[in-house]
């Protein structure tokens, strides 16, 4: 029988790329390990810094809930959790449930932003009335509120949940395309911009898709794995991962070999340097207005960015 | 014969199959990309999976 590599144990997990085995809890440990390392080395995050962590619900937000959580008493920083409700039907339902039975079990404060109810329309809604694709108007939407939320809250650092996977199979679309800025931001921490953008993080920036879903599913935390009804198995997004993949089962370890790569060269790549402010909102925009205004603007008439950073400044100041 | 099933998409797959390392290679499915559980816990890949448990291989993999 395959044993631990650490305790003798028997083995649940089976780690190719770096030759070891684990139990379950060596595995758990081994992960937060990796994450803790990442965070050091790339200084994500400092002590008496406060962290907004966006969750959707699902396993990737649940792994970097549960392991922020564990390190903040060590590393000594203050956080938060900030779900956003997209309006998706019976996906966005379960997520939004998955994200308050998280935030409870760890004993973590949740905001949550609700967008069918602060901007009128759900998701789909938009997408329907700006005749634009979900995914792009959701991106528009959720990069908003999360740089809002961080703002106004007075966050050090807004953590996502990407994976090494996501992070990997991203940067390699953009090559594809030679879209090289958009593979530049693609590095652990992208530093703020003066009262424009706020500090973005990535904790899981090394961790495997597998590793994560199986940190999340062996603490028993709550997620929800279901796959958003806008995403297609088919899509270049979904078959580049696969690829990926395939290249991990012939060449164990090249993806993490990948993504550490990337953390030490991505700054290279051409940056889009002309950061403005937008006219209607104050935060940051290419042309003068920012595409979440210029949506909304279109949908309401009125730009909806003043209205969002209301909101979260209201919050702050409850709290 | 083994039992599999695959999620999310929940189809039932019977394979012929002595350890879970020769269901992946049976179904010709990424290591990388679905976790094996046996009765409801993941496994090693030299584990031996009797006819009568319980065999899920899940998809990780999301976004996209
Ligand atoms: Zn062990
Ligand atoms: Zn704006």
């Amino acid at each position: 029988m395959a044993k631990c590599s650490i305790c003798g144990k028997p083995a649940v997990v089976d780690l190719r790329y770096a030759r070891r085995r684990f139990c379950a809890e060596h595995f758990i440990e081994f992960v937060e390990r990796k994450i803790e390392r990442s965070i050091k080395e790339y200084k994500m995050i400092g002590k008496r810094d406060r962290v907004i962590a966006a969750i959707s619900g699902g396993k990737d937000s649940a792994t970097l809930a549960g392991v922020l959580d564990r390190l903040r008493d060590r590393i000594g920083f203050e956080l938060i959790l900030l779900h956003i409700d997209l309006g998706i039907s019976e996906y966005s339902r379960k997520s939004r449930e998955a994200s308050v039975r998280l935030a409870h079990r760890l004993g973590l404060e949740l905001v949550i932003f609700d967008v069918k109810e602060m901007l009128g329309y759900s998701i789909p809604e938009m997408a329907l009335r700006l005749r634009r694709r979900a995914c792009s108007v959701c991106g528009i939407v959720k990069r908003y509120v999360m740089n809002a939320a961080g703002i106004e809250l007075g966050a050090d650092s807004v953590a996502t949940g990407h994976n090494a996977d996501d992070i990997g199979s991203y940067a390699l679309k953009e090559f594809l395309f030679q879209n090289l800025e958009n593979i530049g931001k693609l590095v652990p921490v992208s530093e703020s911009i003066d009262n424009l953008a706020v500090r973005k993080i990535k904790p899981l920036y090394t961790v495997y898709e597998k590793e994560s879903f199986l940190y999340s599913l062996l603490r028993e935390l709550p997620y929800y794995h279901e796959e958003c009804p806008h995403a297609r198995l088919d899509s270049l997004d979904f078959t580049i991962k696969e690829f990926l993949n395939k290249l991990e089962e012939k060449f164990p370890s090249i993806k993490i070999q990948y993504v550490k790569m990337l953390a030490r060269k991505g700054s290279n790549y051409p940056k889009i340097v002309e950061a403005r402010s937008c006219r209607h909102c104050g935060l940051l925009s290419l042309g003068g207005e920012c595409s979440f205004c210029r949506i909304t603007r279109r949908l309401r008439k009125s730009p909806a960015g003043p209205m969002v950073r209301r909101y979260f400044s209201t919050l702050r100041n409850h709290s | 014969m083994v039992k599999v099933r695959v999620l999310p998409e929940g189809k039932i797959l019977d394979v012929e199959a002595e350890r879970v390392e020769d269901i992946f290679r049976e179904l010709g499915y990424s290591r990388e990309a679905y976790v094996a559980l046996v009765n409801g816990k993941p496994v090693v890949e030299s584990r031996r999976v009797k006819d009568d448990e319980e065999v899920v291989l899940v998809r990780v993999l999301s976004g996209g």
